[in-house]
């Protein structure tokens, strides 16, 4: 989504920096320069094009590298920088070893432990509820039911379950199978309601309800739409039309450590223990919902064991064991298992949609026209115009015509998954894109590169931030060998009896990992010159804590392994609005390099005051050594970071005054406005098909994204290699499923919801990024861990249509899909 | 699933003329209990000596799934209260059966089906023949039962039945019991056994209780205006003649 | 997950006996099956409440694997799927069944799951394995594949229940010609081959087996390979080399004599209620000498009498793919 210009944020191109905001601190001219910001400002103000910009960082790009299944990545990094220099995250040999501690490790004295009711139908009203049996249980320490939750839009146990698994009451017990026993014990009696599963049934005016105190089922008002041009027009012009039909599904996150709350009260002060994403924000949702103050609830994890978007926010199981703790006045604990996941956390939404496209003979695109509608689950509204997001952008279309509807329904909860609506959305785009191909008999490739658009976001009309798409394409291209190895569009029978191989790729537009701030962060230099990060943001897996670090180590001068990151507590850290939208490496990137430079301006002012310099302007500070940048020479005015930072001031009235004590660096980053901020890249596959059998084997993946710039390229291939793996899973595999006639999910669990294992990697991976160095990133860099999943699937897609000539519209795509897709066209 | 697309016009003439006979045989259901003595007047005229069943099991072909729910739970139910464990309803495959577009859009085309179960006729040519008077007629539900103690198995009710099944490779199931109509011989037992009406079940008939489109109808999950399996009162003449061509008719002229 | 009595045996009447007189036991062998199945918490009026776990891997002798080229091969019920899978005589007599136990699960499951826990888990079913419906197979009254989500469900032979069975093992065990013997609840013995060992809804619906209370599978036997023996075995799955139940699997075994098939089992799972013998493909192929063709019409035959659902006509290609190419590996 494009940042909207609004008055009270920071707006580059009228004003400066420090005048919008104090604790903004971008005084020294040189360490905008050293970061870039200069030039930034520079393009700005007008006094230097984007084009320029570009043109430097393109000859700053890439030295020589060719990377093939395992690139050299010390060539990408400048000597004597932290940014760039592949790094392993310092945790790793914990987690590889299982010595690492997550959320769910946390075991207090004392502790309770939870099990909850919940509602075996869609929809029902609760007629009837007896906990006395349950609360006279041996063990059994409270029971609590929807009588005793705070009203919400979703409470945290429902009197009207909405959704087949939505809990009705919980207890706590001394033993997690006391709980379980004394759940079976609760008498409840349900009056069934009418449910509705389906998003396109549940916007017919005479669908039930999804809750009986809906007037209508649709979950936004108005719905999405939106237009250019005149796709009437577009299409009559158009020489050709192709259209698609898509369906996806429900998917479930599966991170490897499941949903967790321990809860305890202080006196007045809960502090709550889970795994999240975004301390800050499950916080203030439980403090809202309690109706305490936020500085009444304590909220801290240690490793998060993978989010994917669904440990954001206040969740019904911290709300479920802070009332038990309240009432039992002992710690409770709650670990989700795998069926509390799948039936009651989080999903991602099914698209159900169709589109066409016209073109012309010689490829170039005249309309696109499409709807969508998903299911939002019985509270949740979900965003559609992200599941546009890569249709509207990535092609030059002059005529548009899409909508989006979500609609309330009786499943399970829907909340982000990795890249949530472009996964689904470019499953779409680049299905029309291919067939679009395929009818004008046109290498795919070769009509994508025709028709990208990468200078102007056609959407919100503004010039990219970095857009380094035919870059990726082209890059993607050569590695593959795309050239020679796509063989044109098949036409003939298929050799059915044994398997066949075929290539497919793909381009997309994603704003994930594109999200600039606004962010807030602290960054300490302690007395030692050792520094510390603050951010109240999580390390979820995905090496933020890497990068934060790398990003002050590089900003203030020091050594990379002085600098730790604290831990994930809403009583240490300011908030930092989470990692979701793979804002890691842009967003609070952003804010720990503003900090992390005012850390270093105050620290250097102390060196100039011992100095007796008027300002800050002839020191440097470099690997840990401050000197004078006239005179690098001369001992008299050397001295290491530590020396530095016992030599404190503080400035009261422009008057320096020595002050000892921590230097506390801070910044409040506005967002930034003036340009569209994307992510982008490209994939190129190669897998087989077994037409007898479905069964679809990875041969090979090729994947190209525009990263802005590699902070750690260590961890930028981790997460690719990731994306891939999620993908893979995504494409072939992931399905949450009903019972249509029941509305029951049939397979909560991990042996009928199949995910791949490691081996369904293919053989040869091939990862490669290019850098046009991001506007506004943080040196330039932007996201990369949802990006990262969205080629696999359409590649794949296009990759079996290319193995044994059908497309396969539903994702996943599964033996049976597919088998049935060969027995349709035979 | 279930389309708003109104589903009445797509059905097979059958099923309309089941909707019929549901009609009349509901109204005269009314006159019967009203005018008593005219009702008894109906039975007297059609085998004297012999009470009518209350109901007939009336199949409906068009809305079968072949799913053989049905036969399991019949052998299933009788096996439970010691009696043999033949099933007393059959499917058969039949491909000359036009299935209602509603069971299709709902659960797909799962093929053709056609159920062989006892009608209950008025005048049962099945009990005459029996030497022994196994063949008696139910007081309850006024079905024609077979007591298996008296039962000698001399075959005599399987040959006078007016029912012949096809031949048995045409049986959906792979199970095979030498089934010749719709009265059968339980080799295991040595007698023969024929539908109850499960007159032994309070609840009924444990076909049509069990029978998954009938509860998918009954849920309304499932447009219908007439179930799968049904018991019906065939309380006048003309009705339960009507019901009789409907499972006699020549193969070919079926619907 | 509930608490469980737990009793180790020594002896296969101890074991009967144990279980014969207590509804609510269960042997308990790998357990990768059953201890799910008690986490899970599945009962109903047709399966009970476990409550009292009679270990069997405590008999002496119960895993021994022993080949006699006369007699042909025993294999304790006990033996683990990986031990079967490196069997060197397992291996080089009866490859299919080498190849069947290596298939099944995990490394890790087949290091504990035994060959008798594979013959006899319960069904993969996700309505029988889900709480939340009391489907036949626990003793309820609706099946929810025959009107719901059947993608996985039975083509073949499926009535009231449309489970399919889930053994990997068990097809290469009848193809093979093989015998189970059945330590059973009166203390006696009886070997019955595994043709008439499994069962359908039809019989039973609680069951997959003609074990009773009591009754134990003890050991398998296979008798010696013919001269001009050719198996096969073959698995179709959603997952690749990762565990994962069958779609499909079959195991065909081909005796050829003068050029022709003399002899044949074709044995398929994950398409019926009880592993699926192919007779009709085994009579279309004796007496011929196989080519694509033959392999091709005697599969078409073969799934003539497929009763596909909603979601699984897919398996009747699968099936047929299946039986062609595994013909064809026998053959070969």
């Amino acid at each position: 989504m494009a940042e909207k210009t609004n008055a009270a944020s920071f707006n580059y191109v009228q004003g400066d920096l420090v005048s919008t905001d104090p604790l903004l601190l971008e005084r020294d001219a040189h360490s905008r320069e050293r970061t870039g910001v200069a030039q930034i400002e520079r393009v700005m103000r007008g006094e230097e094009t984007p084009a320029d910009v570009v043109a430097d960082r393109t000859a700053l790009r890439r030295r020589g590298v060719n990377p093939t299944v395992q690139p050299d990545l010390s060539l990408r990094v400048a000597p004597g920088s932290v940014v760039g220099k592949p790094t392993i995250d310092g945790r790793a040999r914990d987690k590889i070893t299982g010595r690492a501690q997550y959320s769910v490790d946390t075991y207090l004295p004392g502790m309770l432990w939870t099990k909850v009711l919940r509602s075996p139908m869609p929809h029902a009203k609760v007629s009837s509820i007896d906990t006395t049996k349950a609360e006279a249980y041996p063990g059994v320490k409270a029971v609590i039911t929807y009588k005793d939750v705070p009203k919400a839009t979703r409470a945290a146990l429902s009197a009207e379950p909405a959704f087949a698994g939505e809990p009705i009451a919980a207890v706590a017990a001394e033993t997690a199978a006391i709980a379980e026993e004394a759940v079976a014990l609760i008498d409840v009696k349900y009056e069934p309601l009418p449910f509705v599963l389906d998003p396109r049934e549940a916007l017919k005016a005479a669908a039930a309800k999804v809750r009986t105190t809906l007037a209508a089922n649709a979950a936004r008002s108005p719905q999405f739409t939106y237009t250019r041009g005149d796709a009437a027009k577009g299409f009559a012009e158009a020489e050709v039309t192709v259209e698609v039909q898509v369906e996806t599904s429900f998917e479930q996150h599966v991170a490897m450590e499941p949903h967790n709350a321990v809860a305890v009260w202080d006196r007045d002060l809960l502090t709550i223990y889970t795994g999240t994403q975004w301390a800050h924000g499950t916080a203030n949702g439980v403090a809202a919902e309690l109706g305490i103050p936020q500085s009444s609830v304590r909220v801290l994890a240690k490793d998060t064991g993978g989010g994917w978007g669904d440990k954001t926010g206040r969740h019904p199981y911290h709300i479920i064991t802070a009332l038990l703790a309240k009432k039992t006045g002992r710690p409770v604990r709650w670990e989700l298992n795998r069926k509390d996941i799948f039936l009651d956390a989080g999903h991602n939404y099914p698209l159900f949609a169709t589109a066409k496209l016209g073109v012309k003979k010689d490829g170039t695109i005249t309309a696109l026209e499409g709807t969508s509608y998903v299911p939002s689950g019985a509270y949740g509204a979900r965003a559609n115009s992200d599941d546009w997001e890569s249709a509207t952008r990535t092609y030059k279309i002059p005529n548009v015509k899409v909508g989006g509807f979500s609609a309330y329904t009786n499943t399970v909860d829907t909340s982000a998954l990795r890249s949530v609506g472009e996964a689904s959305g470019t499953f779409l785009t680049e299905n029309l894109m291919n067939r679009a191909a395929e009818a004008l008999n046109m290498d795919p490739l070769e009509f994508r590169l025709k028709n990208i658009e990468t200078a102007v976001d056609q959407v919100a009309n503004l010039p990219y931030s970095s857009n380094g798409l035919r870059e990726s394409l082209e890059r993607g291209a050569e590695l593959f060998g795309w050239k020679s190895r796509w063989k044109g569009w098949q036409k003939g029978p298929v050799d059915l009896t044994k398997p066949q191989r075929g290539v497919g790729m793909v381009a997309f537009t994603c704003n994930k990992g594109a999200n600039s701030p606004p962010m807030t962060a602290i960054v300490q230099i302690q007395g030692d010159g050792s520094v510390v990060v603050n951010t109240g943001a999580a390390d979820i897996g995905g090496g933020q804590r890497t990068v934060w670090s790398m990003i002050a180590a590089e900003a203030i001068g020091v050594a990379l392994d002085t600098v730790k990151i604290n831990a994930m507590d809403t009583q240490a850290g300011p908030d930092a609005l989470g990692i979701f939208g793979s804002r890691g490496t842009k967003s609070v990137g952003t804010g720990v390099l503003y900090a992390a430079l005012n850390a270093r301006e105050k620290l250097l002012q102390g060196v100039a005051f011992k100095w007796k310099l008027s300002n800050t302007s002839d020191i440097e500070l470099k690997e840990g050594k401050v000197f004078r940048k006239s005179d690098p020479a001369n001992t008299a005015f050397q001295m290491t970071v530590a020396e530095a930072a016992a030599a404190g001031v503080v400035i009261i009235d422009d008057v320096p005054r020595p002050a000892a004590g921590t230097i506390v660096g801070e910044a409040r980053v506005p967002a930034f406005s003036g340009y569209s901020q994307k992510t982008f890249g490209a994939g190129f596959y190669e897998i087989e098909v077994d037409p007898a059998t479905g069964f679809v084997r990875v041969l090979e993946a090729v994947q190209v994204h525009d990263v802005g710039r590699a902070i750690n390229p260590t961890g930028l291939v981790n997460q690719i290699h990731g994306g891939i793996m999620h993908g893979i899973n995504k494409a072939l595999t992931e399905e949450l499923l009903y019972d249509p006639p029941t509305g029951i999910v049939v397979n909560p669990n991990l042996d009928d919801y199949k995910l791949h294992m490691i081996d369904a990697l293919p053989a040869k991976i091939q990862v490669d990024w290019v850098e046009p160095y991001d506007l506004i990133g943080p040196f330039g860099a932007k996201g990369i861990g949802e990006p990262a999943l969205l080629p696999p699937s359409p590649s794949i897609h296009a990759a079996i249509r290319d193995a044994v000539g059908v497309y396969v519209n539903q994702q996943p795509m599964t033996p049976a899909r597919i088998l049935n897709a060969l027995a349709k066209k035979a | 699933m279930g389309s708003d697309a109104d589903s009445g016009g797509g059905k097979p003439a059958d099923l309309s003329r089941r909707a019929f006979l549901r009609g009349t045989g509901a109204a005269a259901v009314g006159v019967a209990f009203v005018g008593f003595g005219l009702a008894e007047a109906f039975r007297g005229a059609w085998a004297p000596g012999i009470a009518q069943a209350s109901g007939v099991i009336m199949p409906d072909p068009s809305l079968c799934i072949g799913c053989l729910t049905c036969e399991v739970e019949c052998s299933d139910v009788h096996k439970a209260v010691g009696l043999s464990d033949v099933p007393r309803i059959r499917i058969y495959h039949r491909d000359s059966v036009t299935v209602d577009p509603e069971i299709i859009a709902s659960y797909g085309a799962r093929g053709q089906f056609f159920q062989h179960v006892c009608v209950q006729c008025p005048d049962a040519p099945c009990l005459p023949v029996c030497p022994v008077k196994a063949l008696q007629v139910e007081s309850r539900t006024g079905a024609r039962v077979i007591d298996p103690e008296t039962c000698i198995a001399c075959g005599k009710c399987e040959q006078a039945c007016i029912f012949p099944t096809p031949i048995e490779s045409e049986a959906v199931s792979t199970q095979r019991y030498g089934q010749k109509s719709r009265i059968t011989r339980d080799e295991k037992l040595n007698v023969y056994a024929k539908c109850d009406l499960c007159s032994f079940r309070p609840k009924g008939p444990a076909c049509i209780e069990r029978c998954p489109v009938n509860i998918k109808i009954n849920q309304g999950q499932l447009k219908s205006d007439v179930l799968c399996l049904d018991l019906l009162k065939p309380v006048d003449k003309a009705n339960f003649a009507k019901m009789r061509d409907q499972q006699t008719a020549p193969k070919e002229a079926r619907p | 997950m509930r608490t469980v009595k737990y009793t180790k045996t020594t002896s296969w009447k101890q074991a009967s006996a144990a279980l014969a007189k207590d509804p609510k036991a269960l042997a308990i062998a790998g357990g990768s099956d059953l201890l799910g199945m008690i986490k899970e918490g599945l009962e109903g009026k047709g399966l009970p409440r476990y409550e009292n776990l009679i270990d069997i891997r405590t008999i002496a002798g119960s895993d021994a694997i022993t080949f006699k080229a006369s007699d042909g091969l025993t294999i304790g019920a006990l033996a683990t799927l990986s031990s079967l899978e490196n069997s060197d005589d397992v291996k080089k007599n009866y490859p299919a069944l080498a190849r069947a136990a290596g298939a099944a699960a995990s490394p890790n499951i087949r290091n504990s799951g035994t060959l008798g826990g594979n013959i006899n888990q319960r069904p993969r079913c996700w309505y029988y394995r889900n709480t939340e419906f009391d489907c036949y197979k626990k003793g309820g009254e609706f099946c929810f594949a025959v009107t719901g989500s059947n993608a996985y469900h039975a083509i073949l032979n499926g009535e009231l229940c449309y489970i399919v069975h889930p053994s990997d093992t068990a097809p290469a065990l009848i193809a093979l010609g093989a015998s189970a013997v059945i330590s059973m609840a009166d203390g006696g013995e009886k070997t019955v081959p595994f043709d008439s060992y499994f069962t359908g809804p039809r019989v039973d619906v609680l069951r997959e087996n003609i074990l009773k209370q009591g009754d134990l599978l003890k050991e398998v036997r296979i008798p010696a390979p013919k001269a001009g023996t050719g198996m096969s075995f073959l698995k179709a799955q959603r997952r690749g080399e990762t565990y994962d139940f069958a779609l499909a699997n079959i195991a065909t075994v081909i005796v050829k004599k003068d050029g022709k098939v003399d002899d044949s089992r074709i044995v398929l799972s994950g398409v019926a209620p009880t592993p699926y013998r192919a007779t009709v493909a085994e009579e279309a192929i004796k007496g011929q000498a196989i080519t694509a063709q033959v392999a091709q019409a005697a599969a078409d035959k073969a799934l003539l009498q497929a009763r596909p659902m909603t979601d699984n006509a897919y398996k009747v290609g699968l099936a047929k793919s299946l039986i062609v190419r595994s013909i064809l590996e026998a053959w070969a």
